[in-house]
Formats: structure tokens, sequence, C-alpha cells
């Protein structure tokens, strides 16, 4: 241990990295490990790193951000098609149920999406969930209704893979970069 | 300008995972060597999609058996039924099983109490009866007619009994080693507790294939998966699951004979 007395008291810097204070005692910075005393080389390398991370994040955030708003749209064409069927369809006695059964499936794609904003990972699972659930009851009862609009379909399961993994690729570059 | 001096502070110091010399507990990199000091949280994170994945297995295989039990009417039999009972059994089993070092712990129950099982019994008992009366309620303001689980195996010898079998023991004992087992656990290990939980008991509720059930489905998913987490064994939500169907069943065999 350096024997404080006689050593120069540690002058405060800032990291070339992070640029949070640092002593310039210290051989890396310990907010994101810059090698403050390491070579030209070292520490350009070190911040091209940095900075494909950093992309890779922003990358992420957007698909996740995209899966969010997914379930937005969602809710908004359960919504539509839900009074499309209510208005358009015969008297039957089946037409309220329908439309009470497709305001409660807006509310929850809607209070999802809302969700996303602050936990985008559970809120997507839960929606994609729910969204696999009612593929299937369609699928079931109405074989033909499968085909119909299928390119969304595959197009809404592909964004919630997509923002499911890129949730979780990011957690694990924020730790990385130690930020947030 | 207080630069942090190493005092000899025990509390505020940890060894670095690489080159060991000394560093604060709070650092994320060593100021010393550089490595990052979160090696161990990097790993876990790789274990996440596979944990997901797993989930969303389970999850498939329960939504597919459901939809085609409750919604083909050729399925709609008392042997098809039991063959798909059966069936969701043998895969909360199985999921259950192959994830037997993480899991049995949820078997042993060493912290059994005979006032809390009868304290959570008796809220799932309150709760059974509540939800049988707005049901009620609603069935008579909405629709003609209400579901029966009893008239469903009625015709049958030892109809009762297939009923209490399969209505209130093997939902309780399977969908608790299922979801609040198997997949409770899984999520834990991706999600912090109250998002686990939440997941969970969405995932169960929306299982039932049931939007109106929905309002009670959801609660009483949270309650099972939150005591499930707080006492950490699936014995008492066994119980409270077999109270709150046994209760549903007991009312339409009550009403029915008499």
């Amino acid at each position: 241990m350096d024997d404080l007395t006689t050593a120069t008291t540690p002058t405060s810097i800032f990291c070339g990295a992070c640029y949070k204070r640092v002593n310039d005692t210290d051989a890396f910075c310990d907010n994101c490990g810059y090698p403050l005393k390491g070579s030209e080389k070292d520490q350009d390398y070190f911040i091209a790193v940095r900075n494909a991370k950093e992309i890779d994040l922003e990358a992420a955030n957007k698909a996740v951000k995209k899966a969010g708003n997914i379930l937005y749209w969602i809710a908004g064409a359960t919504f539509l098609s839900g009074l499309l069927f209510y208005f358009a369809g015969k008297d039957q006695a089946g037409q309220v149920d329908l439309l009470i059964v497709n305001l409660i499936l807006t509310g929850l794609y809607a209070g999802l999406a809302v969700w996303s904003q602050k936990k985008p990972l559970a809120a997507i699972i839960s929606g994609a969930a729910l969204y696999a659930i009612i593929f299937l009851l369609n699928a079931v009862t109405n074989p033909a209704s499968i085909a119909t609009g299928i390119i969304f379909k595959i197009f809404f399961i592909g964004c919630f893979i997509k923002g499911i993994k890129s949730a979780i690729d990011a957690e694990k570059i924020k730790k990385e970069l130690n930020v947030e | 300008m207080n630069s942090i001096t190493l005092e000899d502070d025990l509390t505020v110091q940890k060894l670095c995972s690489n080159c060991n010399e000394p560093i604060l507990i709070e650092n994320r990199f060593c100021r010393h060597c550089g490595s990052a000091q979160n090696i161990d949280a990097g790993q876990a994170d790789g274990q996440k999609w596979n944990n997901i994945k797993q989930v969303a297995i389970f999850f498939s295989f329960n939504a597919v058996i459901c939809a085609i039990a409750c919604y083909i009417n050729y399925f709609k039999t008392v042997e098809w039924s039991i063959t798909f009972d059966v069936l969701l059994a043998i895969i909360a089993v199985t999921f259950f099983c192959d994830n037997w070092a993480q899991n049995k712990f949820l078997l042993s129950w060493s912290n059994f109490s005979i006032l809390k099982l009868l304290a959570y019994v008796g809220i799932a008992v309150i709760g059974s009866f509540t939800v049988s009366f707005i049901i009620d309620w609603i069935n008579q303001a909405l629709f003609s007619e209400g579901l029966s689980y009893y008239a469903f195996y009625a015709t049958r010898s030892y109809g009762k009994e297939l009923t209490i079998f399969f209505v209130a023991i093997m939902p309780a004992l399977f969908e608790e080693l299922g979801y609040r087992g198997f997949m409770l656990q899984k999520l834990l290990h991706v999600f912090d507790k109250n998002q686990a939980i939440f997941i969970s008991a969405f995932l169960f509720a929306i299982m039932h294939m049931s939007f109106i059930s929905l309002f009670w489905l959801i609660p009483f998913g949270l309650l099972l998966a939150y005591v499930r987490v707080k006492e950490n064994t699936l014995w008492y939500v066994v119980c409270m699951h077999f109270a709150f169907n046994f209760t549903v069943c007991i009312m339409e065999l009550y009403k029915l004979t008499s």
C-alpha cells in the first residue's frame, strides 16, 4: 500500500471515455475500465470498442421500442376490427359478446403497451403470449383464418422475438458499459 | 475534489476478481488492471434467452392443447377431456423434473404451520365464494345459462368423484407444478420478483381461454404466485388451489342435489 504521507496527493482528472472523475494515479478508470495509463493505441482501441457497443445499444433499444409500439398498433387494430364486426355484422345475440371481448383485448394490449415503456421485456413477453393465444383460438375455431393477414402475423411475431432478444442484449450491454 | 483514498475500512473494500488488488465495493472496473467486476452477471444474461425459450415452449404446448380442448366440438367428450388433462399433467411434470436441481426445493415444506395453512386455505375458500357469486350474477345478467362442471361428468357412474378429481385435485397439483413450479422459477431467473409473479399469473390466466374469467383469474394467479415466492414451497399453493376449486365443486354438487 502506498505511503500516503510522502506521495503527492492524487490529482483529479476526467476519464477520456466516460468523463467520470478519477485519480491520475489510477491505471484504469474504475467506472468504465478505460486505460488511463495505456498507450495511445490501447486507448483508441478501447474507445472504438466502447463506441461500437454504444451503437449496438442504440440498435437494441430501437428494436425494443418497436416491439412496444407493435402492441399499440395491435390494440388499435383490435379496437377497429371490434367496431367493424359489430356494426357490419348481422343482428345476432353473439355480436355484443364479440364486441365486449374485443374491447377487453384492446384494453389488455394497450395496458401492456404502456407497461412496455417501463418494463419492456416483461410487457413484450406478455403481449406476445396474449397474441399467441388469440391466434390459436381463431385458428382452432375458424381454420381458414390462419391465412388471413399472414404477412402481418409473421411480421408481428418477428418483431416480438426481435424485441425480446434485443431487450436482453440491451441489458447486457448496459452492464458492460456501466451506464444507466 | 475529495479523492477516494484507500482507508482500512473493510466494509467499503473488496479484492479485484482478476488481480486481487484492493478496490472499492462499488467499483465496476478495477483501477489497477481494468477488468470488469461483474463477469457473473454477464454469463447469467446468456441464460436469459434460453430460459425464456423454455417458458415459451411450455406455454405453447399448454396453449395448443387448451385451445383444441375448449373450442373443437369433436373433443368435448369426457374421454378426450381426461386424455387432455393427463397430457397436460405429464407436460407439467416433465418440465418440472427437467429442471429438478433448481425446482426440487419447492417440494419440501420446511416451514409447515397449521395456522398459516388454515389462513391461506380460508382466503382461498372466501375468494371462491366471492367469485362464484359474481359469476352467477354475471351469468344471470348477460347469459341465459351458466357453465357447469358437474353436468359434464354427471352422466357417468361416479360422476361426482370424477368431477372432484378432475376439477379440484388434478388442476391443483399439476397447474401449480407447471405454473408456480416450473414457470415461475424460470421467470425468476430472468426477471425481478414482481415482474416474474405478474407474467406467470398473466400466462396462467389467459391459458384458461375465457375472457370474462380474466377478472378473477389474474388476481388468483397473482395471489398464488406471491404465496409461492413468500413461502418457498409449492404445498401451500397446492392446498389453496384445491380449496378454491373444491369449493366450486361443492357449491355445484350441493345446488344440484337440493
